[in-house]
């Protein structure tokens, strides 16, 4: 235990650092992001005192019923959330102090204000502290889209469509608490610390939750408020970056945290969490194989992780409630590492596609523009572990929790009965399709990302535009911490553990973690008794072995006094035999690249393939490439759902101004008069 | 089958050199001199492209019949490939054309080093019946080293074959002196 002295200086120092970054930034963006630097170090260090000493420290603000208080609270569980956001967090700011030099300073405010609200939410120990966290937040977000650097129209939209969504999400967050309010009889309930609660409500509070949390985390049907806002308005990096790396990690917090205080599951929740997790997942993997936004790819790529985290959290319900205490603690455990391992990954490849996308000029992943070659090897080693980890390539931290997960469902055979076996099954072989696909994805935000095109005849990038301490630092940070991550797999598993285990009512890290065969004790993670198991430490340094193996060995690297490595004759590419242009037209690119994932699932991306003529040819046969080129445009069906939606609201709400607003003003005052007046008998009956 | 024009026999090629029998294959390497070192390389495997620098069709479907079930090219191990960056062999038909000489050469580049060329059919020796009209330029071992030559107009597939073959250093005892 901590002294609370101790724990409540650290959160009172992170809030007023963020604050002063708010408001500093008005003056200067630097400092401001500086100050976001330093609040981050702060709330990394508080949250690492809190999860290793344990114990709940809460501070009550004012009182809001007879019985409950505003009050900030700092858990193990909450700052195991802190403690993945402020480490995202610490390399974001690190990472705008160069970035953000063409963006206005209101940026830098808002970026700290974003940050600020989401401490709020997660150190908030009630229901009104969450929800004003949460709206502070959405509203924060909403004008930092605003700063994107697309058209203004685009901008505009997207800014509003995130406002939409997330205003959706804090209504039903709004429904959920007031079921989890009349079961509890208190707002207190964002502790841990709370009984757990059975109420013939659960269902409601359950659905309710994740609608509202799955808005925020981009889940299936809702997945537009992930990517839109990202993509369409072409937001600043460092914001998409706090977007998807930690804005829907509060997703993820609030639906676990709401999950765990229910005493009792249904079966069909744990179904329904992991169908709209694996449909999420594999269509968040889908589109994103077939995006070419450079901010477009990792925010669908977002969409299939939250998917897994959902399926694992729909596993730990269906174990629950069949008893099956080991695995519901694994796949809980998993879900929480993955959250870990997704959002720094997260993070990082967005900071890095911002930064590319800046050197190139274009978000455009098949833009010919290719980047300075003094910039390439920084940028193509440190982000290499970052798309690695996101492809779930061992040792790195993505593989860890994604093993976990795909483990976790292997383990659905042990589920009590056959339709939760055989969706668990199912779900099972959703997520690793899309575990697959994502590598498609990864090679494709790599290669042609950051590799491809070379250095062209004509190419003139723009030079001299080095990353420096800040952006370099800020990579090669995000980079350490993928390794660790991946390599200390323990550690983190540790971490994870210590944040459930008051939910659990046990610590599984002695159950999970252990030795064998020869391997010492803290360095095996098992993920059932007896099932599968492995080691992330030593796979990694047998990788680390047989990687040098491969180079020395098999002739990666020449040594020329021996005469050893491989001949190397550079030729031209072959482009069916004509020469190379110079200008990149007709390199091979990343739309063809995805084109036949594009043209073989037509029927999911509603693929519509226009030709379009150039030069004014006009012939009714089309007789040689030069005059047309074909344009391939992917559709997600549910934006067109929206977009319906929408206009149907707008034609609502035209008629309505138009038939009955206009009406004789005394009809007007016995409508408000009515409405009066049944408000007033209500309240007698409830209160009666 | 062979119209027996002869025209395989100008531009250098000439039939009396060694071979008795006037549809047989010759080997005109330089590169590859040495039969027994080509079987070291290639082993019992052979990626064949064929380019077509301006023929007339019908060298292309004697190659094309190469794959139909009667001459069954994959049995002997050799199959047709369609980038340079995977072949062994290329195989280049018909009478080279002004817009196809550079084409010839880059494809030769792009070829992984070691690499055979077969030159089938009158017009890649000689130019055949196009020789001298203004759309040809030379025959195809001006422009590339060529190993092995096949005549004909059109050649048959088994000729093909054994140049294949015979490039590959797989026809060793009854390959020419």
């Amino acid at each position: 235990m901590t002294a609370v002295g101790v724990v409540a200086g650290l959160l009172f120092g992170t809030l007023v650092t963020f604050g002063a970054g708010f408001f500093l930034g008005l003056i200067s963006k630097r400092a401001a992001y500086l100050l976001g630097v330093v609040g981050s170090a702060l709330s990394t260090i508080l949250s690492l005192t809190v999860l290793i000493s344990g114990g709940t420290t809460s501070i009550d603000l004012w009182k809001v019923t007879s019985s409950s208080f505003a009050q900030l609270q700092v858990s193990q569980f909450n700052s195991y959330f802190l403690l993945i956001s402020s480490l995202v967090w610490l390399g974001t700011c690190l990472y705008s102090v160069k970035y953000d030099d063409d963006y206005p300073k209101s940026l830098s405010s808002l970026l700290l204000l974003t940050i600020l609200s989401m401490v709020f939410v997660l150190v908030s120990g009630d229901a009104i502290t969450f929800l004003i966290g949460w709206e502070s937040m959405t509203i924060a977000s909403f004008f930092m889209i605003l700063q994107g650097k697309g058209d203004r129209e685009g901008v505009r939209n997207a800014a509003y469509l995130f406002l939409a969504f997330g205003e959706g999400s804090s209504v039903f967050i709004m429904l959920a608490f007031s079921g989890l309010f009349s079961a509890a009889g208190t707002f207190d309930f964002m502790g841990p610390d709370v009984a757990r609660i059975i109420s013939p409500l659960g269902s409601w509070i359950f659905v309710t939750a994740l609608v509202g949390f799955g808005l925020k985390m981009g889940l299936a049907p809702f997945h537009m408020s992930e990517w839109l806002p990202i993509a369409h308005s072409s937001a600043p990096s460092n914001a998409s970056a706090l977007l998807s790396a930690t804005l829907t990690l509060m997703g993820v917090y609030g639906i676990i945290d709401v999950v765990s205080q229910l005493g009792q599951y249904e079966l069909w929740w744990g179904w329904l969490a992991l169908t709209i997790g694996g449909v999420s997942a594999l269509l968040g993997a889908l589109f994103s194989s077939v995006s070419e936004h450079s901010k477009g790819l990792p925010a669908y790529s977002t969409i299939e992780n939250n998917g897994m985290i959902v399926v694992a959290i729909g596993s730990y319900m269906v174990a629950s409630y069949y008893n099956l205490t080991l695995l519901a603690d694994f796949a809980l455990v998993a879900a929480l590492f993955h959250a870990f391992a997704h959002s720094i990954a997260k993070a990082s490849l967005f900071l890095t596609n911002g930064w590319v996308s800046k050197l190139r000029g274009s978000f455009d992943l098949g833009s010919s523009n290719p980047l300075p070659p003094d910039e390439r090897p920084s940028l193509g080693f440190t982000s290499i572990f970052t798309a690695l980890s996101l492809a779930a390539v061992p040792p790195l931290a993505g593989f860890v929790s994604e093993w976990m997960i795909l483990e976790a469902l292997f383990q659905s055979f042990r589920f009590g009965d056959l339709t939760s076996q055989i969706v668990g099954t199912l779900v099972g072989a959703v997520v690793a399709l899309a575990a697959g696909i994502i590598v498609v994805t990864m090679t494709k935000a790599y290669g042609f990302g950051i590799l491809w095109p070379r250095k062209l005849a004509t190419a003139s990038g723009k030079h001299g535009t080095n990353g420096g301490l800040s952006i370099m630092g800020s990579l090669v940070y995000f980079a350490a911490l993928i390794i660790a991550t991946g390599v200390a797999a323990p550690g983190v598993f540790l971490l994870a553990s210590d944040a459930v285990s008051q939910a659990l009512g046990t610590n599984p890290f002695g159950t999970f973690v252990t030795g064998l065969l020869g391997v010492p004790s803290p360095f095996v993670i098992l993920s059932g008794s007896p099932f599968g198991g492995f080691s992330p430490t030593f796979t990694a340094v047998a990788f680390v072995l047989v990687l040098l193996g491969v180079v020395l060995v098999a002739g990666g690297v020449r040594i020329r006094p021996l005469g050893l490595g491989p001949k190397v004759r550079r030729t031209e590419g072959w482009f069916a035999g004509s020469a190379q242009s110079s200008d990149g037209t007709g390199l091979y690119n990343s739309f063809g690249y995805s084109t036949p994932i594009r043209i073989m699932l037509r029927f999911l991306f509603r693929t519509k393939e226009t030709v379009v003529q150039v030069g004014g040819v006009q012939r009714p046969i089309i007789r040689s490439p030069e005059e047309y080129v074909v344009d391939l445009e992917v559709l997600d069906v549910f934006k067109k759902f929206y977009d319906v939606l929408a206009r149907w609201a707008l034609w609502l709400s035209a008629y309505t101004s138009k038939k009955v607003m206009p009406g004789k003003l005394g009809l007007y005052l016995i409508y408000i008069m009515a409405a009066f007046v049944f408000v007033l008998i209500y309240i007698l009956l409830a209160v009666g | 089958m062979c119209v027996y024009c002869r025209l395989c026999s100008s531009a250098g090629f000439s039939f009396e050199d060694g071979n008795n029998d006037k549809t047989r294959a010759l080997q005109a390497s330089v590169v590859l001199q040495n039969v027994r070192s080509a079987r070291q390389i290639f082993g019992r495997s052979l990626q064949a492209l064929m380019i077509d620098v301006g023929s007339c069709n019908a060298c292309n479907l004697e190659v094309l019949n190469l794959s139909n079930p009667y001459y069954d090219l994959t049995r002997l191990g050799i199959s047709l490939t369609n980038s340079p960056k995977h072949a062994d062999a290329l195989l280049v038909v018909g009478a080279l054309n002004p817009a196809m000489v550079d084409v010839l050469k880059r494809t030769y580049e792009s070829m992984p080093e070691p690499k055979l060329v077969i030159s089938v059919g009158a017009c890649a020796i000689s130019g055949g019946i196009f020789r001298g009209t203004e759309g040809f330029v030379s025959s195809v071992r001006e422009v590339i080293p060529v190993d092995v030559t096949v005549p004909g107009c059109p050649p048959s597939p088994v000729q093909i074959l054994e140049g294949l073959l015979l490039a590959a250093g797989r026809l060793r005892k009854e390959a020419p002196p």
